[in-house]
């Protein structure tokens, strides 16, 4: 499993939540049982599966926010991993200005560099008028507008996307796509989880397709959608 | 991925600021009552104390509003310390932090309350006629105390209150407990009967409060040995929280609530 172009490698990854019951009683809940796939320099992966398979975990795993359980995540060291999800905003009081500087130094960013690369920032997420406001004054759209936009432009080694291109309306939409596929097009990694096919198929080189916490089937990208598809026909 | 330890300290720094601009922001007011607020509970615990009880001692003023602004800072760093970690659920399922961070940056926010509330008590107190002494120097270096007790308790508190929510009423309930045991109102040395007075003072707050008084009101240096003992237990206290922090840190993101 270990090749030598990896970034990350998951090796039989289970992962476990703990979901409240009682005073003192927790339910587990096995997200992740058995996962086992990697994540190749410059690739475009795309992570398949259907509600609940447990695609969002895999890119908690792969950011470093959860630790398995079982079995063994490896990064290569000093690799910069950022995950884009729909519910970026770090805290909701704080300002859109505010969130992009909190968000860049959580990254663990350079204060300098972030200041450096704000305007930028502010002028893809089209929030100009609105940066100074708390994010909790904000519409959805515009926090993942915000979110995404400071994914993009602080520019990690790795992008972790979650579901995020359905960012915005159509207009923000074709250029978040536009700025994604030059992200790819220079050769930066990037993960992305998506229910909508077509888009994998046209930007992913490869895919892993995830059921019930267990790997399916990894590789290219166009026979393993058909199997796929087959399979949710077959339940349906 | 993560900041370094390098980068924690810039990251509180920003973190506590924006907080607290936000603050005032929001509620004009809300810089008043950081002031309004002690004086307040001094006016109730006075008409109560002094006026009805009969209880009041010369200068029960100043020593009311001392005790009062030292435990209040104690009280609130720890009612929001405790459930930092629980409130920071949606951030750390976005971002790998260290998780003491949040207890820390919330009690760095309410320190820099603490210290505009300071400064108004001083001035009080000179106003309302208190020598000042030498002594007043020792200020800083009590101070300095409690914030390592506040930091030790609110990280052991933030750490475990994600297991157990319901924890939140039993800190309040001790929290006031130890309100009253720790000589807010009354004078320990003349009030608790000497045999209980040890018990008493193992409660770092009573004996940080007495030497409150001693070097604002009285002008006698602090009780050296007691403080050390205190700084040293609160060291510890902390040290073991980081260290039970830094073991459960992992689990947090995965308990579902």
């Amino acid at each position: 499993m270990s090749e030598p172009d990896c970034l990350i490698t998951f090796e039989h990854v289970r992962c476990t939540y703990r979901i409240k019951q009682g005073l003192l009683r927790f339910k587990p809940y096995h997200a992740l049982k058995d996962v086992s796939f990697c994540v190749r320099e410059g690739e475009t992966l795309g992570i398949i599966g259907r509600n609940g398979a447990g695609k969002t975990t895999i890119l908690k795993l792969m950011s470093g926010i959860l630790r398995p359980d079982a079995g063994r995540v490896s990064r290569r060291p000093g690799l910069v991993v950022s995950l884009l999800s729909l519910q970026v905003g770090f805290d909701p009081e704080l300002s859109g200005r505010e969130n992009i500087l909190l968000g860049g130094l959580y990254l663990g960013i350079s204060k300098k560099n972030i200041q450096n690369r704000m305007d930028d920032i502010i002028a893809f997420s089209e929030l100009e008028s609105f940066i100074d406001n708390p994010i909790k004054t904000y519409s959805s759209g515009m926090r993942s507008r915000l979110g995404f936009s400071i994914g993009m432009e602080l520019a990690p080694d790795v992008l972790l996307i979650d579901e995020v291109l359905g960012v915005g309306d159509w207009r923000f939409q074709q250029k978040a796509s536009k700025a994604l596929h030059h992200k790819i097009g220079n050769g930066r990694t990037v993960v992305l989880v998506s229910h909508n096919l077509e888009q994998i198929e046209s930007i992913c080189n490869r895919v892993v397709w995830v059921e019930h916490g267990i790997t399916q089937a990894v590789g290219d990208t166009t026979d393993i959608i058909t199997s796929y598809k087959n399979c949710l026909q077959a339940v349906s | 991925m993560s900041p370094s330890s390098f980068q924690l300290p810039n990251l509180l720094y920003h973190t506590v600021r924006a907080r607290l601009a936000n603050e005032l922001r929001l509620y004009y007011l809300h810089f008043v009552w950081w002031f309004a607020e002690p004086l307040l509970d001094m006016a109730i615990y006075y008409v109560v104390f002094a006026i009805l009880l009969k209880q009041g001692t010369e200068n029960y003023v100043p020593f009311l509003l001392i005790g009062i602004v030292f435990w209040a800072w104690f009280n609130r760093s720890l009612q929001n310390g405790s459930l930092s970690i629980l409130h920071a659920k949606d951030l750390m399922a976005q971002m790998n932090l260290p998780k003491a961070f949040f207890p820390i940056a919330t009690v760095c926010q309410d320190f820099v309350k603490q210290v505009f509330v300071m400064v108004v008590l001083l001035v009080f107190l000179v106003l309302y006629g208190m020598p000042v002494s030498l002594s007043w120097l020792c200020l800083p270096v009590l101070m300095a105390i409690q914030f390592v007790f506040i930091i030790g308790l609110a990280v052991f508190l933030s750490a475990i209150v994600p297991f157990f929510p319901d924890l939140k009423f039993i800190i309040t309930a001790g929290l006031q407990l130890m309100f009253f045991v720790s000589g807010v109102f009354f004078d320990i040395d003349s009030t608790v009967l000497p045999v209980h007075r040890g018990i008493v003072y193992l409660n770092p707050m009573a004996g940080l409060i007495r030497n409150y008084r001693q070097i604002l009101m009285q002008g006698v240096w602090p009780d050296w040995p007691y403080l050390l003992g205190a700084f040293l237990s609160a060291a510890l206290v902390l040290l073991l929280s980081m260290l039970l922090v830094r073991h459960f840190g992992h689990i947090y993101p995965k308990i579902v609530i």
